[in-house]
Parts: structure tokens; sequence; C-alpha cells
């Protein structure tokens, strides 16, 4: 999952901008970046006794110390051209750090994985 | 010409009468039913920096309460108030539960809250309370 999330979001830009996007944490001197990481895996489908597919859920950090809401609708265009849906009542509200400057927003997203049970 | 009448039974007609009059004690329940599978997922996802701090008071249900707007009828669970920390010091809740939550730049996050919410678990506990409280007139 995270090699397509990496491939999706290779060269990701919003007005020109290059945004780096990195897995957990992010090292690089951009001050503005995404981090993602995996919350939670949810059953789905089961069948015969055995899971058949099931929903993953990932939270994209969108950090900032300015106006971010293009790139909030950048990362809803490009995770939902490729299958990702976007879960409104898992994402945060606007949140702003005091020490940092940073603002920063949560958005979820979720995928239907199919269950390879052949061994 | 011919002619039907059908009179509805007294005991169906006090079923009704019934259910009727207890709507919004039998939709609190189901919501307050709902409410207590979730504190008990909160609880046990819950950081461990959180179970011996005194934040743990700060985790309430609340009464069930009917929203103005659209009368619909609620009970949340929530991180409500301050809590004072290990330095002594005075600390909103809802603040430390958040970076916990969803981070921030400096500090990785560990989601407890919202894998709390489990649909088909919650649903589950709902039916079972509407079950009860209407007396088994109402089931799945």
């Amino acid at each position: 999952m995270n090699n397509e999330l990496q491939t999706i979001f290779t060269n990701f830009a919003v007005e020109g901008v290059t945004i780096p996007v990195s897995f957990l944490k992010y090292t690089g001197r951009s001050t503005t970046y995404i981090t993602y990481q995996e919350i939670q895996d949810d059953t789905s489908f089961s069948a015969d006794d055995d899971l058949q597919a099931y929903v993953t859920y990932y939270d994209f950090d969108i950090y900032s110390k300015g106006n971010y809401l293009k790139i909030i609708e950048s990362v809803k265009e490009i995770l939902k051209a490729n299958g990702w849906i976007w879960q409104p009542s898992m994402t945060s509200q606007d949140l702003y750090e005091e020490d940092t400057g940073y603002y920063h927003k949560t958005l979820c997203f979720a995928k239907i994985k199919e269950e390879n049970n052949n061994g | 010409m011919a002619k039907f009448v059908m009179q509805l039974p007294t005991e169906i007609l006090k079923d009704i009468e019934y259910i009727n009059n207890n709507s919004d004690k039998i939709f609190g329940e189901m919501t307050q039913a709902g409410a207590n599978v979730t504190i008990q997922n909160v609880r046990s996802n819950i950081p461990k920096s959180f179970v011996d701090s005194n934040i743990m008071n700060c985790l309430k249900i609340t009464r069930v309460y009917k929203t103005p707007s659209d009368q619909g009828i609620n009970t949340k669970v929530g991180f409500f108030g301050y809590f004072t920390n290990k330095n002594g010091v005075k600390t909103p809740a809802p603040l430390v539960a958040n970076v916990f939550e969803y981070g921030s730049s400096k500090f990785t996050k560990q989601p407890f809250f919202r894998r709390s919410f489990k649909k088909a678990q919650i649903e589950k506990a709902m039916l079972e309370a509407q079950k009860r409280f209407s007396r088994g007139l109402l089931s799945e």
C-alpha cells in the first residue's frame, strides 16, 4: 500500500510548488509537507469462514505555515482518482500549533483491499 | 354493497401507544448502549501514558440529550474538562487527547479514539437495547 501511495504522490505539486509526501515522519526542510500512515484495518467481506476483503484506513497529515486549502483539494482529487474514499467523519478539525506556527489538517481516506487467500 | 370493517385488537393499539409514549426513552437507551461500547473500546485502545494519568477522569459519557435543531437524540463520549498533569499543571483534556489522536509536527500520533467506533459492535448493542426497552416490540 505504501508503494502505491509513493507512486501516486511522486512529484506531487500544488500550484507549481512540489510538496514532499512521506511515510510517518518528514525529516526534510520544506515548511509544507504531508505525512501518511495506516491507522486501522476493518473487516469488510467474509465468505467460507475466511476474510475476502477488508477496508484499510489511512491518515494524510498536511502541515503548512500558510493557507493549505488548495493542498487539501489536490490531495482529495488525486486520492479519489486512485480509488480512495474520503472519510469526513474521521477527518480532523483545523489545527494550529502555537509553538511551531504550523497549521495542520488530518484527512482520512479508506480503500477496499482484497485479501489473498491462496496461501 | 359488500362492506368490510376491520378493527385493530386492543393489545396492538396498546403496543403502539407504548412505543409512541416511550420513543424518547427507547432511543436514548439505544444511544447510551452504543456509547458504552465505545467508551470500553476507548479504554482498551488508550495510549499507555494515559493509563495512570488523571486524564482518565476526564473520559466520560454525557447524559442523553436532544439537539434543538433536529430533535435528534444523542449521547456523547469524549474527554471533557481539565486535569492536573504529573507536573502539577492544569491542562485541558481534549487538547491532549487531540494531540495523541492527530499528532503534531513534533509528536507522532497514536490514534486511539476514532478506531474505537466499531460500527458493527455499536449497532449490535443499540439493537439489543431497542429490543429490551421496547419490551420486545421492536426488534431487528
